[in-house]
């Protein structure tokens, strides 16, 4: 009898070792340094250029494809994003995403070993489980995200989109770029002019880097879309390439109540080498800002347009 | 969210309120009674970068449920409350969360019973409704809405739902709605009274509405989708002494959803099932055929989630480790089987059987795909926006899915001494069912396993599990060792390695080592154990995740009163 108490208090002293386990103890150094780092605003580095006088204001809505290279079904899903792109035109931004199980390079297979994953895209596929649901799959505008209801198939897109571009802009966002391939150095300016006040919403922008037009292997099983199981020569697009101000963006400001409706002027200065990714070809290159709501997380307004005319 | 607090509120309020005066209203002797039980699963992580385990931030994740039910007399009333903070590695992580996701209220007057609330209910096989709870799969499809079943006679039950269906902690937009006759011939038929044959026949309808929505079929293009689907089905139970028929065929009119490529063709499906029972031999055949049965109350969906229908799959379901590695999943889709299964008990006493007899089952399952031929010669096959393809009812497809032929023998040679032998040949298309494209796409393996159960006494038994499946495709062969000690009924305690030996990549060849202990005392039980698990690939509708390999504690405690 006394044995089996004391069976028993092991197991549950245990159990009780396991709760007391999920800590983290910090060691000294406290302060460490930042591994995403931004680049200070730099205008004397980049002028900030005349922004021309916006007369139409609309919502522009943001579709985050999460990929891969070895997934089989998400040669469709970019079908159905180019088809959106196709009809939306200008009111839509589409990103390509690799993240996650089928975007990790192959170590046996050079055919594979191509990586377009990238630090910040990782981060948000971790932080809003489209991976952990499925590939392919994606969001519109990071709708939903904090009744845990962003991520939405492929065919879903559409009817997502529709409603967000119908939706009244609150602000209204222009980015400009200037290239300079001598000293590599891209110039990104943006401009947020709001159109409604905000009652004390903390805002931020994300700026990052897509290049199309990457030919590379792609795993594929619908015959609609092209060869199966591989197509070798697949073209890539909307390929996010990297965050150009951090994986979270860069807070905007605080507005508070009755905001006097001044735009906010931003400028960010970038190499293309910081992605560590010298193939990139500039005038593949699109620039996309995105203003969301540090809380929620949803996409307020997108701008998109090409590092080089 | 707030919404649904007021609900579980309300809900609550009306409970407290309810029952005391349904107590003084019921006669005293029949009583109530409040049962219920919890379950914990809480899995501590760590990382094993070897196996692909990765970090888990929250180092703990704990997945629990608690049901409580109250019933008296003919009331019924219950709830679960659930908790996954977070999702436990392997879950769909859209279940983080914590509330109160099923409650209902039942009651039974004269030949009506109503139900409100949450509703677990099936029409026949199930083919094109059915809705239940598989925790252990992290599956609830269950219906918010209302049940009423009437009996206006004898052999008669007829049955009307009408709701709409759990989306992990919402609901999904389709109202589905249905009804469904059952009738036993032997209550109506005098002459059936007393024969052997007995006859049950029924029918069914099921009706999902969803709102319109875009659905482009290209930038110009847009899809007319039906915002109305109807299924039915009709199905015949015969039996007659020791046999037994049954059919279950069920259509579906034009459902064009992200599961079929939005093809605008019906779906049909069949499942036939013969029996044949006496002493010590018993015989199942079954043979399936499913053609764009994929239903569901959102059109976009492609998740394991928001099911009308089940199609169950009709191949053996393994319990080994290792014959479990290649499990079949029913493709709604597009698939023809067949399955035959037979356990045959060889008498005590005599040469085979020895003094206690022997048991052999054997077991043989083999599905392809349908046939599937062009529209006409300007579409393509599946194209969306068309009617998608034709297919002969009968013809069976060419495409090889899964195949599966094992034997069972199990004899015990001494009081204290058994032994269970089995032996399995798969082949198993990775393509179809996890969905994902290799150099080779069907895995064939063999699996040996032999299972031996000592009684060292009464309380004490001794279980040695020995296993093998051999390969030459995907991971390669595979071996494991179990051995469990049993002190009946308060412990239990295992210990189990599996061991990837012929992986091509020898710097692969992984063990996956499992040590538990469990105690029991009445309906309680706590177990504790630690080793690390495979990662794995799930694949549901054109859309896979992979589950991440994880080496940690797993505490499960499970209670009911």
């Amino acid at each position: 009898m006394i044995k089996i108490t004391i069976l028993k208090s092991i197991l549950i002293i245990a159990a009780s070792v396991l709760v007391l386990a999920s800590c983290d103890k910090i060691d000294a150094p406290y302060i460490v340094p930042n591994t995403d780092p931004i680049e200070p605003e730099d205008t004397a580095a980049c002028p900030v250029p005349k922004f021309p006088a916006v007369t139409a204001h609309y919502k522009r809505a943001l579709i985050e494809d999460y990929t891969g290279h070895t997934c089989v079904n998400c040669p469709r899903a970019a079908l159905i994003t180019h088809d959106l792109k196709d009809k939306y035109q200008d009111s839509l931004v589409v990103v390509a995403v690799h993240a996650g199980f089928y975007a990790k390079p192959s170590t046996s297979d050079s055919v594979w070993a191509y990586d377009f994953r990238t630090p910040a895209g990782t981060e948000w596929d971790n932080f809003f489980k489209v991976g952990a649901v499925g590939n392919p799959n994606g969001m519109v505008s990071r709708k939903g995200y904090p009744n845990n209801q962003q991520v939405l198939s492929p065919p879903s897109w559409a009817n997502a989109v529709k409603n967000t571009v119908s939706e009244a802009p609150l602000m209204d966002l222009q980015l400009i770029t200037e290239y300079d391939s001598a000293k590599d150095k891209l110039c990104i300016h943006s401009k947020i002019s709001f159109l409604q006040a905000f009652t004390e919403r903390t805002l931020k922008i994300s700026v990052i880097i897509t290049e199309d037009s990457i030919i590379q292997a792609q795993k594929n099983n619908d015959v609609t879309v092209g060869t199966t199981p591989s197509i070798l020569n697949y073209v890539h697009t909307h390929v996010m390439r990297g965050a150009v101000n951090g994986i979270w963006g860069t807070p905007v400001l605080l507005i508070p109540e009755n905001s006097s409706f001044a735009p906010v002027v931003t400028t960010f200065q970038t190499h293309f080498t910081n992605f560590n990714l010298n193939t990139m070809v500039p005038k593949n290159c699109h620039v996309i800002a995105f203003v969301f709501d540090a809380e929620t997380k949803e996409v307020l307004q997108v701008a998109e347009v090409q590092v080089v005319e | 969210m707030k919404t649904h607090l007021l609900t579980y509120a309300t809900f609550l309020a009306a409970l407290i309120c309810i029952f005391p005066s349904l107590l003084q209203a019921q006669n005293s002797s029949i009583g109530s009674q409040v049962n219920g039980n919890f379950q914990m699963d809480a899995q501590y992580y760590r990382v094993d970068s070897a196996i692909g385990a990765l970090p888990v931030p929250e180092k703990m994740q704990m997945n629990s449920w608690t049901n409580i039910t109250y019933t008296s007399g003919d009331f019924n009333a219950g709830l679960r409350y659930e908790t996954y903070l977070n999702p436990v590695n392997g879950y769909d992580p859209r279940y983080k969360g914590t509330g109160i996701p099923y409650w209902f209220v039942d009651y039974k007057t004269g030949k009506f019973q109503i139900t409100a609330g949450h509703i677990y209910e099936q029409f026949g096989g199930g083919a094109i409704f059915r809705t239940y709870e598989e925790h252990n799969l992290g599956y609830d499809n269950a219906l918010n809405g209302i049940r009423v079943k009437f009996t206006p006679a004898k052999g008669v039950e007829l049955k009307g739902i009408y709701g709409t269906q759990r989306y992990f902690w919402d609901k999904g937009p389709g109202i589905v709605r249905g009804a469904d006759a059952d009738f036993n011939l032997k209550d109506w038929i005098p002459s059936l009274e007393n024969s052997k044959l007995r006859v049950r026949i029924g029918g069914s309808f099921v009706s999902k509405y969803q709102a319109d929505e875009e659905i482009y079929n290209s930038s110009q293009e847009k899809l007319m989708l039906p915002l109305n689907v109807a299924a039915g089905a009709g199905r015949i139970d015969l039996g007659y002494g020791n046999f037994g028929l049954n059919a279950e065929y069920a259509q579906k009119i034009n459902d064009p959803n992200a599961t079929n490529n939005f093809i605008y063709k019906k779906g049909e499906s069949l499942l036939l099932t013969a029996t044949y029972n006496q002493k010590g031999l018993g015989i199942i055949l079954q043979a399936k055929r499913l053609d764009n049965m994929g239903f569901k109350s959102k059109r976009t969906e492609t998740g394991n989630v928001l099911d009308i229908g089940y199609l169950p799959a009709i191949t053996k379901q393994q319990t080994y480790t290792l014959a479990a590695v290649y499990p079949y999943a029913t493709q709604p889709n597009n698939e023809m089987g067949m399955e035959a299964q037979v356990n045959y008990k060889i008498a005590k006493n005599t040469f085979l059987g020895g003094k206690y007899g022997t048991d052999i089952a054997v077991n043989f399952s083999a599905i392809n795909s349908i046939v599937k031929e062009l529209v006409n010669d300007t579409t393509l096959l599946d194209e969306s926006g068309t009617l998608g393809y034709k297919s002969p009812f009968f013809k069976v497809g060419d495409t090889k899915y899964f195949r599966d032929f094992n034997i069972e023998i199990g004899h015990k040679f001494t009081k204290s001494f058994k032994l269970l032998f089995t032996y399995m040949y798969e082949e198993y298309n990775t393509a179809i069912i996890e969905g994902h494209i290799d150099d080779t796409v069907l895995v064939h393996a063999n699996i040996l396993v032999a299972e031996m159960t000592y009684k060292l006494s009464p309380e004490k038994a001794l279980r040695l599990e020995t296993q093998a499946l051999l390969t030459q495709q995907d991971e390669g062969n595979w071996v494991m060792a179990l051995l469990e000690y049993t002190v009946a009924p308060k412990w239990f305690v295992s210990v189990a390695d599996q061991w990837n030996c012929g992986n091509e990549d020898t710097e692969k060849r992984f063990h996956y080592p499992l040590a538990a202990v469990a105690y029991n005392n009445d309906a309680n039980r706590i177990q504790l154990s630690y080793g690390k698990q495979r990662e794995g690939i799930v694949c549901v509708g054109g859309v896979c995740r992979n589950v991440p390999a994880s080496n940690g504690f797993t505490l499960t405690i499970t209670t009911s009163f």
